[in-house]
């Protein structure tokens, strides 16, 4: 192999994932001689998440079968769902040829490209050079959605369009689910069609339709378009995963489970599992709840891919079905590190005052209550305020129970997934009578805020409407319904009055708080594009 | 893949493994760069009869899943040639760009396997020059390999073991959209050699 130049080459950081030191250094070798010089090498999945935590890699070259524990199609998976991995990251997996067709067909979270081994130096550059013509040619709407712009991004779809026809099918892609995220459904289904017409079984573009019906309200038609795709093709995951979120929206709670079932099934990874666990708990179906989440821990022991959450949702899981023993034992193995953070250790706590009060020692049960009374923050919308109420409604604490779980509601009162939790709580401890007092009420009384600030805002009293959110968001600081009406509310005083270089910091500092806590939500990128409007208006660039 | 099959493919690594040896034994008492090469092109060579052997076997005993993604027939080509070390250095190969498609749709890895294995059946007969060229053609996409060579019927001083096209026409037929299904043909080109095409729905 000659030696290549090559100024785009010599630039790039790469990293090598693989178990064989051999291996390793061979890839290393061929990089070398693409006057690829930066190479990291990790040996294991720990290893390579710890390296791509510390830098950002632009290549990263990684063997399927890593260990027993993790291969590399749930290490990508393990770095996307955490975010840990850059969207500029280039990743290479690499299979043998026997498994190759197996790994890309159950794959969930696609890398950049599959290479079947042996790799040769020849091959690797001619795949990263095609991916790094396909970036540049991408960057343009790459580029606007990361500033947020996603009208933006749509606008230069069409351009970039025209100019690269090779890349059609990736910029028709990325226009549609764009479209989406504005909540346009109508022209993303109009693109996800035109891609149908390139040709007809590409089935991103199929379950792609079932979406925009899923948005437009009409559940059975997305139900019956997932079901067809999956006709086509069993092993396409996203497809149970809309049928999952249909059958939920139609209180269709075994289908829901069913279909996330078998997506564990195609794809027997943590995550699914931990799917599975969250809508088997919620539905009261608690051993499937226990083998899941049991899963769920056993697919990560010893890993840095491990969730303390598994443990905490196991050992309720064990709690609410009567194992308080088994409750004990779990939670005092887990790993020593977790008691560094407050939040675990609450938790925790809050269920072993369940488990002790459920074995009789109620000394046991009001100690650990205490404790996890004192370090709970009730002002977030976490799983351990509601084990805290479940505790104190356990230990015959209705009143503290009450303004605990009131609290974890008004935490985040919009949030569905929390409000069926808490209501599950008050069932689940015989209190269900309590319902409409607390949930209820709860709710009223932060849609009532919202409701006055709206009404001083229309009242041209915009200071008073303006504080009236900010005293709501000191309490409580990650409700998204609040937050969202703060950041309309700051944009429009500033269409109103002009442009105020703080409350443009605070917007941004909204926005930047929902897209952490609801990732990829359509009311937030409309929040976003409001935000650009009303700045653009106002005469001023961000 | 039937046991004479098999057993002819084995026979023929087995040979070229011989070669091979020799090849490095003649090396170590004489170095040469020229040599190494040579040695460095056989061993390739050899390389992808084991996969395509491989690939084979996985075709009969559990299927072959293509993954079929929308690729630039272009890049495609370009990116098969340049990576293939050279057999014969004397020979041109062309990417003839008539009609090609923007958009195809078809598995590169297992393509890239067929087409590579038709180059090396190519360059062993053709005279000057191999041709590639990928087209649209009533639905289905078509490559095709072309070679100025004898075409085909020719008297060969090694015959081929018929790994090439069976491996082709498995990668072929694992192609398929509703009921239709790929293959491959080899026959004389209407310019005399042989042309090697693959079709795929």
């Amino acid at each position: 192999m000659a030696t290549i130049t090559n100024q785009r080459l010599a630039n790039l950081r790469s990293l090598v994932v693989d178990d064989m030191a051999t291996m390793r250094q061979n890839i290393r070798t061929q990089l070398g001689q693409l006057g690829i010089p930066h190479v990291d090498q990790a040996g294991t999945p720990d290893e390579a998440i710890s390296y791509i935590r510390r830098q950002t890699y632009d290549v990263i070259v990684c063997d399927y079968n890593l260990n027993r524990e993790t291969n590399g199609q749930q290490l990508l998976e393990f770095l996307r769902s955490q975010g840990i991995l850059s969207p500029a990251t280039m990743f290479i997996m690499v299979t043998a040829e026997s498994s190759y067709d197996l790994v890309a067909a159950a794959a969930e979270f696609q890398p950049d490209a599959y290479m079947v081994k042996p790799l040769t130096g020849g091959k690797l550059l001619e795949r990263i050079e095609r991916l790094l013509d396909k970036q540049a040619a991408l960057r343009p709407i790459v580029g606007r959605l990361s500033l947020k712009d996603v009208a933006g991004a749509v606008a230069e779809c069409d351009v970039v369009l025209a100019a690269q026809p090779k890349w059609a099918l990736d910029i028709l892609k990325l226009k549609a689910n764009a479209l989406l995220d504005l909540g346009r459904h109508e022209e993303a289904r109009a693109v996800f069609e035109s891609a149908l017409k390139v040709r007809d079984d590409i089935v991103w573009a199929r379950l792609g339709v079932a979406r925009c019906h899923q948005m437009a309200g009409d559940l059975d038609k997305a139900g019956s378009v997932a079901r067809e795709v999956l006709e086509m093709n069993s092993k396409y995951v996203l497809a149970y995963d809309l049928l999952a979120k249909v059958a939920e929206a139609q209180g269709k709670e075994q289908e829901a489970l069913e279909a996330l079932n078998k997506s564990y099934d195609v794809i027997p990874s943590a995550r699914r599992s931990r799917m599975v666990g969250d809508v088997a708990y919620r539905t009261g179906e608690l051993e499937q709840a226990r083998v899941a989440f049991d899963r769920a821990l056993s697919h990560t022991k010893g890993s840095l891919t491990a969730q303390p959450s598994d443990v905490l949702s196991l050992a309720q899981v064990h709690v609410d079905e009567g194992n308080g023993q088994e409750a004990l034992q779990l939670l005092a193995t887990a790993p020593k590190q977790y008691a560094e953070a407050p939040l675990f250790v609450a938790a925790k706590s809050a269920v072993q005052a369940q488990a002790h009060f459920q074995l009789g020692d109620v000394e046991a049960a009001q100690q650990a209550y205490a404790a996890a009374k004192e370090l709970a923050d009730v002002s977030k919308a976490d799983v351990s305020s509601l084990a805290l109420a479940k505790a104190a409604f356990a230990l015959g604490r209705d009143d503290e129970g009450a303004e605990i779980l009131s609290k974890a509601v008004m935490a985040d009162h919009e949030n569905p997934r929390l409000v069926s939790l808490a209501r599950k709580v008050l069932k689940d401890t015989g209190k269900e009578e309590l319902a409409a007092g607390i949930v209820d009420d709860a709710q009223q009384r932060v849609n009532g805020i919202v409701a006055e600030a709206n009404a001083l805002m229309r009242k041209a009293q915009f200071d008073e409407s303006l504080a009236k959110l900010d005293e709501a968001l000191q309490r409580m600081p990650e409700n998204t319904g609040v937050l969202l009406a703060a950041a309309q509310l700051h944009l429009l005083w500033m269409s109103q009055k002009g442009l105020n270089l703080d409350y443009v910091g605070k917007v941004n500092n909204y926005l930047s708080k929902l897209d952490a806590l609801m990732p990829g939500n359509e009311r937030v990128t409309k929040m976003y594009r409001f935000m650009r409007e009303t700045l653009s208006r106002t005469g001023k660039k961000e | 893949m039937d046991s004479q099959l098999a057993a002819v493919i084995v026979h023929d690594i087995k040979n070229a493994l011989g070669i091979l040896e020799n090849e490095l034994l003649v090396m170590a008492e004489n170095p040469s760069r020229e040599r190494a090469f040579a040695a460095h092109g056989n061993c390739a060579a050899l390389r992808d009869k084991l996969i395509g052997f491989l690939t084979l076997y996985k075709s009969d005993t559990q299927g072959l899943a293509p993954r079929i993604e929308a690729v630039n027939p272009e890049d495609f080509l370009d990116g098969l040639v340049r990576q293939r070390a050279p057999a014969r250095p004397e020979l041109k190969i062309v990417i003839d760009k008539t009609d090609m498609p923007v958009i195809g749709f078809f598995d590169e890895n297992l393509v890239g396997l067929a087409l590579e294995a038709a180059l090396q059946n190519a360059t062993r007969f053709a005279r000057g020059t191999v041709t590639l060229c990928c087209r649209q053609q009533e639905g289905e996409l078509v490559f095709s390999v072309g070679d100025d060579g004898p075409g085909l019927g020719a008297a060969e001083a090694k015959p081929s073991t018929g790994l090439g096209m069976a491996l082709c026409d498995a990668i072929a037929r694992a192609h398929r959209k509703g009921d239709r299904a790929g293959r491959a043909w080899l026959r004389n080109g209407a310019r005399g050699g042989a042309l090697f095409s693959l079709y795929l729905p």
